[in-house]
């Protein structure tokens, strides 16, 4: 099978995208890659990072999340609040951490047990968070987080703030446990094919609650980075992310498909994301086009991945030909689908390839 | 043919659903608040949400479709930012109006033909167009250097007068409202083009192996969602007297919320247009009712996104309790000899039996 070079073509792809992208706005403006700079973006992608590892968890399972703005803003209020009435550190992060879980279990209970479609679910939770914590607030912002707090934002290990570190490491913690641990392949076994998981002994339900609550925890985390970084929180924070969080899974090459796609992928799409927006200042491109470059970038990398697909497929036919007819290949007649059939087809089937 | 008559059965029966929940509505909102009853009152309320049912009517068709278009927002930002900046720099406000919808077209069509060139699903082309309008709409009004916070005012009154004025009594966004949607009524439930999409959405293999134009009608449907889309646009600039960027920013979930609950199947092949019709006024209504009932507005919006889970999870319960219920009384029933020959019942009577004597 040539899955898993394909696997590993996605990301390498967003990868020395995001890489050629960098050093190309460096040539143009070389204080661009100065380390200060490199850090400083380093440190704004950190919150997007962590919600992207969230989303391409859920669609990994052949779900979608799209509460995870809503989540970040009701348990980062939460944790505010309790912050600011002098609750102590140790405190405070689990039982953040904890409610963002709670809060994913809900979107993941509904999914599984309620039978609401992943969207449906998580767009009602999307509009109920957010009501909740304007509710909890009376609709002000929580302010005047202690100082001992906000310190964790500004402390620097190697030039580069813990906060980076620390996300990186959970990171790669998360890849690992998708790659090497049962849980990881059963969550990948559910979202391609989640019949055929359970009758094989994979808890799907379990898996797809687990996934949910991932990224709601995933979304509590980056609460507590908003908190430490901006120093209060608002009932707006977090508003439409959970797109931008969706759209570096997918840059990262995770399919909505279910069943494919890395940690890895989503972190560098995030890292993608963060340096493309962050660049328009230094090429001299008004800031207000930051989402017409997201989306840009999210289609040229749907449209790449549709002609890698489509060449793989052709690679794969002309080798079928090749063992049954022997001899050369000849194009053979139903290479080429019709292309009015070909892609409600492809819909159908996932788009798994 | 069975089944047809199956799906039109279950669909009456929902849309019948949603009538009662309207007139409990009523009752129950007019028993907390007799001011709610007012009739004057309760019509001209509905322009506050009846361009969201214009939005609603072609994505349900897109969704009938098996698609989704996540981008309609965005489109509804364009189609406003066009009109008004083109209008800015000295066009007929009538011209500029158009402009706007072709604009939204424009959208449209661009989401059709990336989703049938990369065969991608849907929901991401239209989470990349979602970006690429919201962010054209932001940077048209930057190079036109309007403020984000006021957008573009000075509108004629004229213009205005079609969102807010009356005809005959009667407030013309509830006109407008009841054109678009006999329109789309039609195109989904009385043409070719609307029994093709459903088909396509219930199964669009069949649908391709049957020769239907499949990525023409694809096309076609996002077309009409995007000039849905334009249409609210242009209105809600009319109604708001002012043309901004991020206009249709918060719109998807309460235009899915629609969809959704006027019983059109996230999967495709399912669903109504008078299912979205009702829904429309069961959201419109409950919304206002309990603004009038004194609930504040993010109250209003807990009360709306739990109502759209439970909503959707009790559709599919209850079609699955049915499905049990019938399931069992066939299996109590004497099973019938089967006809002779019959390599496909045979099996099947097998198996009731067995289960039967277990």
């Amino acid at each position: 099978m040539t899955v898993p070079g394909f696997l590993k073509a996605r990301e390498v792809v967003t990868i020395a995208g995001a890489l050629i992208f960098i050093v190309g706005v460096g040539v143009a403006q070389p204080r661009f890659v100065e380390y200060e700079n490199l850090t400083r973006i380093a440190n704004s992608t950190v919150i997007l990072a962590l919600l992207a590892a969230g989303a391409a968890l859920v669609i990994i399972t052949r779900n979608i999340d799209v509460s995870v703005g809503s989540t970040m803003a009701l348990t980062g209020i939460v944790g505010g609040s309790m912050l600011r009435d002098g609750v102590s550190i140790a405190v405070v992060v689990p039982v953040v951490i904890l409610a963002g879980a709670g809060l994913g279990a809900v979107n993941g209970i509904g999914v599984t047990y309620g039978r609401v479609p992943s969207i449906v679910m998580t767009l009602g939770t999307l509009g109920a968070y957010r009501g909740i914590s304007f509710i909890l607030t009376s609709g002000h912002s929580v302010e005047n987080i202690p100082a001992e707090f906000k310190k964790i934002a500004v402390t620097k290990l190697l030039g580069m703030p813990v906060i980076v570190w620390g996300a990186s490491a959970l990171l790669i913690g998360l890849m690992l446990l998708m790659s090497r641990t049962r849980a990881g392949r059963h969550l990948y076994a559910t979202g391609d094919n989640a019949a055929g998981a359970r009758l094989i002994g994979v808890r799907t339900n379990g898996m797809v609650i687990i996934a949910f609550s991932a990224s709601g925890a995933l979304a509590a985390l980056a609460a507590l980075v908003f908190l430490a970084q901006i120093g209060s929180v608002s009932n707006q924070a977090g508003m439409g992310i959970e797109m931008r969080a969706i759209a570096a899974a997918v840059i990262g090459g995770v399919a909505l498909s279910g069943g494919v796609g890395t940690i890895l992928g989503a972190t560098f799409g995030a890292v993608f994301i963060t340096t493309a927006t962050s660049s328009l200042s230094f090429i001299g491109i008004p800031g207000f086009w930051a989402d017409t470059v997201i989306g840009a970038i999210l289609l040229l990398a749907l449209f790449a991945d549709a002609r890698v697909r489509a060449g793989l497929e052709k690679r794969r036919l002309s080798a079928r030909y090749k063992r049954e007819l022997g001899g050369p290949p000849e194009p053979p007649p139903g290479d080429r689908p019709a292309p009015a059939a070909l892609p409600s087809e492809k819909r159908i089937a996932g788009g798994v390839a | 043919m069975n089944v047809a008559k199956a799906v039109l059965r279950g669909a009456a029966r929902w849309e019948g659903a949603l009538v009662v929940i309207l007139m409990v509505e009523v009752v129950v909102f007019g028993a907390l608040n007799p001011r709610f009853l007012d009739a004057g009152r309760l019509i001209s309320s509905t322009s506050d949400f009846l361009y969201l049912g214009i939005i609603a009517l072609p994505l349900a068709i897109v969704m009938m479709t098996g698609g989704i278009d996540i981008s309609i927002g965005s489109i509804v930002s364009l189609s406003a930012i066009v009109t008004g900046v083109t209008f800015a720099n000295g066009v007929n406000i009538w011209l500029a109006a158009c402009l706007g919808l072709l604009a939204a077209l424009l959208a449209g069509l661009a989401n059709g033909l990336a989703i049938v060139a990369t065969g991608a699903n849907p929901m991401v082309i239209t989470l990349g167009t979602q970006f690429l309008f919201a962010g054209l709409a932001v940077g048209i009004s930057g190079l036109a250097n309007v403020s984000s916070f006021e957008g573009i005012s000075g509108l004629p009154d004229s213009f205005v007068a079609v969102g807010n004025g009356e005809t005959v009594g009667i407030p013309n966004m509830v006109l407008i409202f009841v054109v678009v949607a006999a329109i789309f009524a039609v195109v989904l439930h009385g043409t070719t083009f609307g029994r093709q999409a459903r088909l396509i959405g219930a199964n669009p293999k069949a649908a391709a192996y049957s020769g239907f134009a499949v990525t023409r009608i694809t096309i076609c449907a996002y077309l009409l969602s995007a000039l849905g889309a334009g249409i609210a646009g242009v209105l809600l600039t009319s109604y708001l007297a002012s043309a901004r960027a991020d206009i249709g920013a918060n719109m998807l979930m309460p235009v899915l919320t629609l969809v959704v609950i006027g019983g059109v199947s996230m999967f495709g092949g399912e669903g109504t247009i008078v299912g979205v019709i009702i829904a429309t006024f069961v959201i419109g209504f409950l919304q206002q009712g309990l603004r009038f009932a004194g609930m504040s507005e993010s109250e209003v919006a807990v009360a709306n996104g739990t109502a759209l889970v439970l909503v959707a999870s009790l559709r599919w319960w209850t079609s699955h309790t049915a499905e049990t219920l019938k399931n069992q009384r066939a299996r109590r029933r004497k099973p019938r000899t089967p006809i002779t020959g019959s390599s496909l019942q045979g099996p099947e009577v097998d198996v009731l039996q067995s289960t039967r004597t277990r």
